[in-house]
């Protein structure tokens, strides 16, 4: 059994994050602050911003983070991930109780199903919220898209959240305790009140949201809350030159400067329906560096220039010519505001 | 016990972090919870060395959304200005100064309670009542002003004089013996104007005071201020309460209390009895043989069953109006309809919001969580549960008033037993007439109305049952009978509500399950008060009590206590029990009761656990236990001060005023008395103008008050003076020609006075120079009396004013030549050039039009010389250049330009009186004939000489002539014909502008005579 870890207080640093798929993650100090402290005070931290600006990378990355340090154990440099749906109940974030099984074990299955079917614990299965409630050893639980969620759930997870324990309401109270500390996939250990071993620490939720529905007011007040903003021209180009790097010699460096001008004076274009995110300018840059000549397109970017839109409107630019649009836009009413759409 | 705020002792200085705290709070809402949250931070990461990520961490835990982010953000840059050393995100910083410390506590508290509070008073008031009264007077004095003055401009007075193309502004001039005074009454004030002005200054002021500052800027008062902390104190806990209840947590903050339900437990058996033998009859699965074979076989000769009847016990439908939730009586009945369903009753219960959605509960568990039924609407319902008997549970679902309940009147058939349990327990005789009407109007429609009393549940029993109880009486309804309290005199109940207020005080604000606790804890209250519906005669008691007769207590959740109340209850009760020994009093033996309702362990929710220890340790403190009066100081210092300081301080008061009893020792009621106040003082409600004027604020707001209040003043002596009689003196100018003459006058002076005079003092000087040219010498002494010269050279506008009005012939321009290339008449923009190309017999006829004559040269040579100084130019020895006069320089003619300048325009070549362009510009005629040196020259001044020469003598040089011809001293000469671009003249007066009226007919008739 794993030793509950003597752990005083974790941090993250900002230096060396990985995020999906071992990209590195640029995070602003305030979010590593922001962090932390809901590391250091056991609170949920709930991101929220924009879609496309690396909430969700942001589990990933403090995974990665956390994960330096050997003691914590195996596997946890990957966040346990909830995605919950319109129909998800607080209950679905923790575990799983088949109960069509146990029936069918208990009138189809024989003698050795009616046995099985006897001890409830051999029908539970722990969701990731739940294991990650229970672990010895510090994990980064993500729960996407909270505000997707029916408005309950949030509130009915307070309890969960403040307390981090929950309670199994299959397994009877009571019933005779199982003698040795609650593990994670030994459904014998499970018990009614699921708490993680004494000493060990709670892990780091994160809750990411987009700023579409306001959220009941307890929850926001237990929550560690920060709204990442889209990344400045810097950053994007750090991001940008990461995920290009591994393309193999690397673009250059004009290519990255003229990329991002083009991608920000796109997003500057007023009334976009859907302004691209930083995934949509990874995926067309890579776009550019893959199908064109790199002289050419160099060329044509220069038609999209913030010296090009002067003191005009970004919008009357000939958008229709930069190569590779559709990686940024997807909408058709967007392309038609840009005039990008064939007669 | 851990005491909060242990490290707050630490030494240092810049308490800002709670001032940070503080105006976070003012803002937004922050709780204990939050408080709590920056701690744990400050104490973890201090350890930590852990600084620079406070900024970020402490707004992210404070914020709520991305704006409050901002703001907090904004709020702490304001408290922590960014030192070049701290980069946020940067490791290894020192932390920021003055962090370490969540409460401030360096300042000693200054003691409020001053004996000088009352002085005070007395000057603020007087401030406020001098401010008012000086606003009022003024404004009312402005208006007088405005509407009676004379003084208001005369706009309607014809121009005496046409002048086409000159814009001048008169002034009347009050002319001694023209002026009269009279007795003029106010306009009438327009009554609809001030009415308006008397209600909206009102408005304000009471707006003002509704802000609830200028009571307390005036008075400093601190019970008042005290009282306000309760109220909000309070707000934020129900505010609490809510929050907990949204997130399912249980609702007591730290009393356990039992609860029970709302009649006695023989009421109940009573009530089951009859409640479960209600039957129906119900067709049951056995064939009935005989009757089968007999209708239907043998009739009809084809099979159909007949089914045997049997009797079936009947469910009762109750039916729960719980309005918005938890009303007193709510909890009390659920409890009733568990303790039927646990005697085998069988219910069906259905709790309803606003008549409309209906929600199943467990009968057995009416209080625990959702039956996991869906809600119904009114018809569904009516199908499930036609026929049952019906229990109806309302405060004042009022049939007759509200128009919403009709489909409910017109579904009640379906349910053809029906009964409703009124829950408000008093007799009929007290109750209000409102409430009243209601049940009468339920009566009519069926509903028969039982109050849940342990009399009204099993007379309402039996009445569903249909069959009378045991005694063959008949179930008595309209009017009930009367009931009183149980035993002795209304003056024990008196007493026994008084003994239960006090108990109910201590706690406070306490639940109704906590009033009902604390009834049956005490024998003196259970025997006179000996159910729980006298309740209703606390809540009636306290209202009246706390001076709030008419309201409803019942309708709270809570019984909220006024500190004041608190505070007399308490008091009675210390001075009656004196006498008893310290283990009999009342109150001992209360707290005691409520330390015992304090779960004995330690909650573990943080928050919970500070609200537990304070009532504990305040009980044990006013208990006499030293450890516990010890630790209340840490109370006063931490997150929860605001709670804890109102009533460690009134606490102090009592025990300070007057009681024999000694609670705390002397040196730990010092010890407290010095923490309360800046505890008081750290939490402040949020105030009009905190945005604003910092720390200034008050003032502000006192002025605006005070105006306000002067506002109001003005429109009261505006109403009252038509009334009291008020008279306005005022002056005025009743001889309108006298003005017009005088006005002329004024044109007059204007027209010739375009020409600004400035007076030369005489005085002796010696004329000529020995180093110039041949015709000045020989250097003489001239007196000089005094005159007037104009200050520049007579401009072309002032030329063009004199033809315009006659006094000069009409000019013409020199034919085109050498030195009339620039002649500056009808030249555009030229206006304020002075006037060339002009002769000197002409410039006489203007200088005669203007009251005056052309300068002598003696005249002229002493003004040059600033008064006659011995030096070359006006402004001294310095040769001329372009900076002081307009002459010829490198750059060609007229300092480069080619032409005249304006006058006035070298500003630094002025004589030391004033004079413009005495040097350069043009030259000037003189009245002298030319004479080739001074021999013969006359010492008198003011005489021009008349040598028969036929030129005539010009002095001071010109934009066109050599510079050095500028010399105050130089002499040239030139024919009075002469009509050249570089010769102009100013002119000069012998004595002072008269003052006294001069007859404008006969000045007009005598420059008319001039040649």
């Amino acid at each position: 059994m794993p030793q509950p870890l003597e752990l005083k207080s974790r941090r993250l640093s900002a230096e060396g994050l990985t995020g999906w798929e071992g990209k590195p993650y640029f995070a602003h100090p305030d979010l590593i602050a922001a962090a932390n402290a809901a590391l250091t005070l056991e609170m949920p931290l709930l991101l929220t911003g924009e879609a496309g600006c690396g909430k969700t990378d942001f589990a990933f990355a403090a995974a990665s983070g956390l994960a330096g340090d050997d003691r914590h154990g195996p596997a946890t440099g990957t966040p346990l991930q909830c995605y919950v749906r319109s129909d998800s109940r607080a209950r679905d974030l923790l575990y799983h109780y088949d109960a069509l099984r146990r029936f069918g074990d208990a009138h189809f299955g024989g003698e050795e199903g009616s046995s099985r079917a006897g001890e409830p614990r051999n029908y539970l299965h722990l969701e990731d919220l739940g294991k990650a409630l229970v672990f010895p050893y510090l994990r980064v639980v993500l729960i996407d898209e909270v505000d997707k969620a029916p408005r309950d759930l949030p509130n009915d997870l307070l309890r969960e959240l403040d307390q981090g324990s929950f309670e199994i309401r299959e397994i009877p109270v009571g019933t005779a305790e199982p003698p040795r500390e609650v593990e994670v996939g030994k459904p014998e250990t499970y018990r009614h009140t699921m708490a993680r071993p004494e000493g060990a620490p709670k892990p780091l939720m994160i809750l990411t949201s987009n700023v579409e529905r306001q959220l009941p007011n307890p929850f926001l007040r237990r929550c560690i809350f920060f709204h990442i903003t889209f990344p400045g021209t810097d950053s994007l180009r750090k991001i940008l030159a990461s995920h290009l790097a591994e393309l193999g010699e690397g673009p250059g460096e004009l290519f990255l400067d003229r990329a991002v001008e083009v991608f920000e004076v796109l997003r500057a274009v007023p009334s976009l329906a859907k302004k691209p995110a930083t995934s949509e300018l990874i995926c067309w840059a890579k776009a550019l560096d893959a199908l064109y000549h790199a002289e050419g397109v160099l060329s044509r970017l220069e038609l999209f220039t913030r010296k090009q839109v002067g003191s005009g409107s970004s919008m009357n630019l000939p958008w229709k010519r930069l190569p590779a649009l559709g990686c940024l836009i997807k909408l058709r009413e967007d392309l038609h505001r840009l005039g990008a759409v064939g007669a | 016990m851990e005491v909060p705020l242990q490290q707050s002792s630490s030494g240092g200085k810049a308490p800002t972090l709670a001032a940070f705290l503080d105006e976070v709070g003012h803002h937004f809402q922050l709780g204990v919870r939050e408080r709590l949250a920056v701690e744990t931070l400050l104490r973890e990461w201090q350890a930590d060395q852990r600084g620079g990520e406070l900024r970020g961490a402490i707004v992210s835990l404070l914020a709520q959304d991305h704006k409050s982010w901002q703001e907090i953000a904004n709020l702490w840059d304001l408290h922590f200005p960014i030192d070049s050393d701290t980069q946020s995100g940067e490791e290894g910083d020192a932390p920021p100064r003055g962090l370490l410390r969540l409460s401030q506590r360096t300042e000693r508290a200054k003691p409020s309670r001053s004996p000088r509070t009352h002085v005070r008073r007395a000057v603020a008031l007087g401030l406020v009542g001098g401010l008012i009264f000086v606003y009022g007077a003024g404004l009312r004095i402005w208006w007088l002003e405005r509407n009676l003055s004379p003084e208001s401009p005369i706009v309607s007075i014809p121009r005496p004089l046409p002048l086409p193309d000159l814009v001048a502004s008169y002034r009347p001039v009050p002319i001694e013996g023209a002026v009269s005074t009279e007795i003029l009454e106010p306009p009438p004030p327009s009554p609809g104007m001030l009415a308006l002005l008397a209600v909206a200054s009102t408005f304000l002021l009471a707006l003002g005071i509704h802000l609830h500052r200028l009571p307390a800027i005036v008075g400093g008062s601190r019970q008042q201020a005290l009282e306000h902390r309760r109220k909000e104190g309070h707000a934020k806990r129900v505010d609490w309460e809510e929050r907990r209840r949204d997130a399912g947590l249980p609702l007591e903050i730290s009393y356990r209390v039992d609860r029970f339900p709302a009649v006695s437990k023989k009421a109940i058996l009573d009530s089951a009895q009859p409640l479960g033998r209600i039957f129906r009859e119900e067709r049951s699965d056995d064939l009935d043989v005989d009757r089968t074979l007999d209708r239907t076989v043998r009739r009809a000769g084809m099979f159909s069953p007949v089914l045997l009847s049997r009797q079936l016990r009947e469910e009762v439908l109750v039916l729960i109006d719980r309005e918005e939730g938890d009303y007193p009586w709510l909890g009390p009945f659920r409890r009733l309809v568990a303790a039927w369903a646990a005697l085998g009753v069988t219910l069906r219960v259905y709790e309803m919001e606003g008549g409309y959605s209906f929600e199943e509960v467990d009968p057995r568990n009416p209080e625990g969580e959702d039956f996991g039924s869906d809600l119904l609407t009114l018809d569904p319902l009516t199908r499930r549960t036609r026929g049952l008997p019906l229990i109806f549970f309302s405060r004042h679902l009022d049939p007759v008033a509200r128009k919403k309940a009709s489909p409910w009147l017109q579904a009640l058939p379906n349910w053809p037993r029906r009964a409703w349990l009124d829950p408000d327990p008093l007799p009929w005789k007290e109750l209000r007439p409102a409430h009243r009407a209601v049940i009468e109007g339920w009566e009519r429609e069926g509903l028969r109305r039982f109050p849940l009393t342990g009399d009204g549940i099993v007379r309402l029993a039996w009445y569903l049952a249909g069959r009378p109880p045991g005694r063959a009486t008949e179930v008595s309804l309209l009017p009930l009978a009367e009931e009183r309290p149980a035993a002795g005199s209304g003056n024990s109940t008196e007493e026994a509500l008084r003994l239960w207020g006090l108990a109910a005080a201590l706690v406070p604000d306490p639940t109704w399950d906590q009033l009902e606790a604390i009834r049956r804890h005490f024998p003196e209250i259970r025997e006179t008060l000996s159910e729980n519906r006298y309740v209703q005669r606390l809540l009636q008691w306290m209202a009246r009590e706390m001076g709030a007769p008419r309201r409803d207590l019942s309708q709270d959740r809570r019984l909220e206590i006024s500190r004041e109340v608190e505070d007399t209850l308490i008091r009675e009760q210390r001075a009656l029990d004196e006498a008893l020994p310290w283990e009999e009093r009342f109150e001992t033996r209360a707290r005691r009761l409520l330390l015992q309702q304090l779960a004995p362990t330690r909650p573990e929710d943080r928050l919970d656990a500070g609200w537990w220890e304070f009532k504990q340790t305040m009980h044990l403190a006013v208990l006499r236990d030293e450890a516990a009066q010890r630790r209340l100081k840490g109370y006063l210092q931490g997150p929860w001060a605001p709670e804890a300081a109102p009533k460690v301080l009134a606490e102090l008061d009592r025990q300070e005023g007057g009681s024999t009893t000694e609670v705390w020792p002397q040196e730990i009621r010092e010890e407290l008395r010095a923490e309360v106040d800046p505890a008081l003082a750290r939490q402040r409600p949020l105030r009009f103008g905190d945005f604003r004027w910092g720390r200034f604020r008050d003032y502000v707001f006192l002025l605006t008050a005070s105006a306000m209040g002067g506002v109001f003043l003005f429109g009261l002596t505006g109403l009252l003076s038509p009334i009291l009689g008020a008279h306005y003196s005022v002056t005025r100018n009743t001889s309108v020609e006298q003005t017009l003459w005088r006005l002329e006058e004024e044109e007059r002076q204007f027209l010739k006075g375009g020409i600004e005079w400035i007076t030369i003092d005489g005085g002796e000087f010696q004329m000529g120079s020995e180093t110039g040219g041949r015709d000045e010498v020989p250097v003489h002494s001239v007196t000089v009396p005094t005159f007037l010269l104009s200050r520049t050279e007579v401009t072309v506008a002032q030329y063009k004013l004199c033809q315009a009005k006659n006094g000069c012939e009409e000019y013409e321009k020199p034919p085109l030549g050498f030195l009339t290339k620039e002649c500056n008449w009808d030249q555009e923009g030229r206006e304020d050039h002075p006037m060339n190309c002009i002769s000197w017999s002409k410039a006489r006829t203007f200088a005669a039009w203007a009251g005056g004559r052309l300068p002598t040269e003696a005249e002229w040579e002493f003004a040059a010389r600033s008064r006659g100084k011995p030096r070359e130019y006006p402004w001294g020895d310095e040769p001329a250049d372009c900076d002081r006069a307009v002459i010829p320089s490198t750059e060609g003619a007229g300092c480069g330009e080619g032409h005249t300048l304006p006058v006035c325009s070298r500003s630094r070549g002025n004589s030391e009186q004033g004079l413009c362009d005495m040097a350069g510009n043009v030259w000037e005629w003189v009245e002298d004939d030319w004479q080739g040196n001074y021999e013969g020259a006359p010492a008198d001044g003011s005489v021009p000489r008349h040598s028969g020469h036929p030129s005539r003598v010009i002095r001071g040089g010109s934009w066109w002539y050599y510079p050095r011809s500028a010399r105050a001293a130089f002499r040239y000469r030139r024919s009075p014909s002469s009509r050249s671009d570089d010769l102009g003249f100013r002119v000069a007066r012998s004595k002072p502008l008269a003052l006294d009226p001069l007859d404008p007919r006969q000045e007009e008739g005598s420059s008319e005579e001039a040649p």
